[in-house]
């Protein structure tokens, strides 16, 4: 049975992107900051990161908050998106734990 | 100063390459029109090229927003031709990949698969019609149509260059969903 939507793993872009936004951001911001927060190990191309915006948008994890000084379209997280991101560390967790778990055992 | 260079390449990753090249000797793309290339003196590698085949033509909305939206990263259309658009970036900027996860290139990759094999069906298409009408010139009315015999000669042919242009994405596709199964 496959999980509801909201519970299924994110792509690496879509978690740095929800968690970019959690304070508002235009879209060359995200591509920024998510460099900076995986210390240059994820680099957004922008065509990606658009089709991504669009469809976190869709899914109303996401919102447009209007235009910053430079009239640059912004985007904050919503509620939901900020569930979903709850649901994915709970998952990396579990995640690191068995890793972590399973090689100690055996190392 | 500008240069002007006529050249026809179907191959869009051969014309990146070149394009690419060019600007790497300090002759950056400035405007495209069917086949006339005009560059314009820079210094050597101030610019990396990316071609990109748009969902929508460049004048509509969707792809006024999108390409809006690559001038905010710092990404410059500098010419289009029917969904095609010409983008450069400033190399200084750092490297420059539209694309940079498997699901994103696939779609990338699909669209251009979908453009090149509807290509290839209007041509067989017409091609089969035209058949049609030298057959029946030939057995119903014993005329010679030698004008649908040329011009089914001439769109197979065309059909099985475009075929082949449609059979690398759809190629590059396959092993994308491939590797998909365990990474992302």
């Amino acid at each position: 049975m496959t999980p509801p939507l909201e519970k299924s793993p994110l792509t690496e872009a879509a978690y740095y992107i929800l968690l970019s936004l959690y304070e508002p951001m235009h879209g060359y911001g995200i591509m920024q900051n998510v460099k900076v927060l995986s210390s240059d190990r994820v680099n957004l191309g922008p065509g990606t990161l658009y089709g991504a915006i669009n469809t976190l948008l869709e899914k109303g994890w996401i919102i447009s908050a209007g235009e910053s000084d430079s009239r640059k379209k912004e985007y904050q997280i919503t509620e939901s998106g900020k569930k979903v991101v709850r649901y994915e560390i709970e998952r990396l967790e579990e995640l690191l734990a068995n890793g972590r778990k399973v090689t100690e055992m055996t190392s | 100063m500008k240069h002007t260079t006529w050249r026809w390449i179907s191959d869009y990753e051969k014309e990146e390459k070149w394009l690419n090249e060019m600007a790497a000797k300090g002759m950056s793309l400035y405007s495209f029109f069917f086949g006339k290339y005009t560059f314009e003196e820079t210094e050597p590698g101030k610019y990396i090229y990316q071609i990109e085949l748009l969902e929508n033509f460049p004048s509509s909305p969707q792809s006024v927003a999108y390409l809006r939206f690559l001038e905010e990263a710092g990404v410059v259309c500098v010419a289009s031709v029917f969904r095609w658009v010409y983008l450069r970036k400033e190399a200084a900027s750092g490297p420059f990949e539209l694309y940079t996860d498997i699901d994103s290139k696939i779609k990338r990759l699909s669209t251009m698969k979908n453009l090149w094999f509807t290509l290839v069906w209007l041509e067989f298409i017409i091609a089969a019609a035209n058949l049609a009408a030298f057959l029946y010139g030939w057995i119903v009315i014993h005329q010679m149509a030698w004008l649908n015999l040329g011009c089914v000669v001439l769109l197979v042919v065309m059909g099985l260059i475009l075929l082949h242009l449609g059979l690398k994405p759809a190629r590059k596709i396959k092993s994308l969903k491939r590797e998909q199964l365990i990474c992302e």
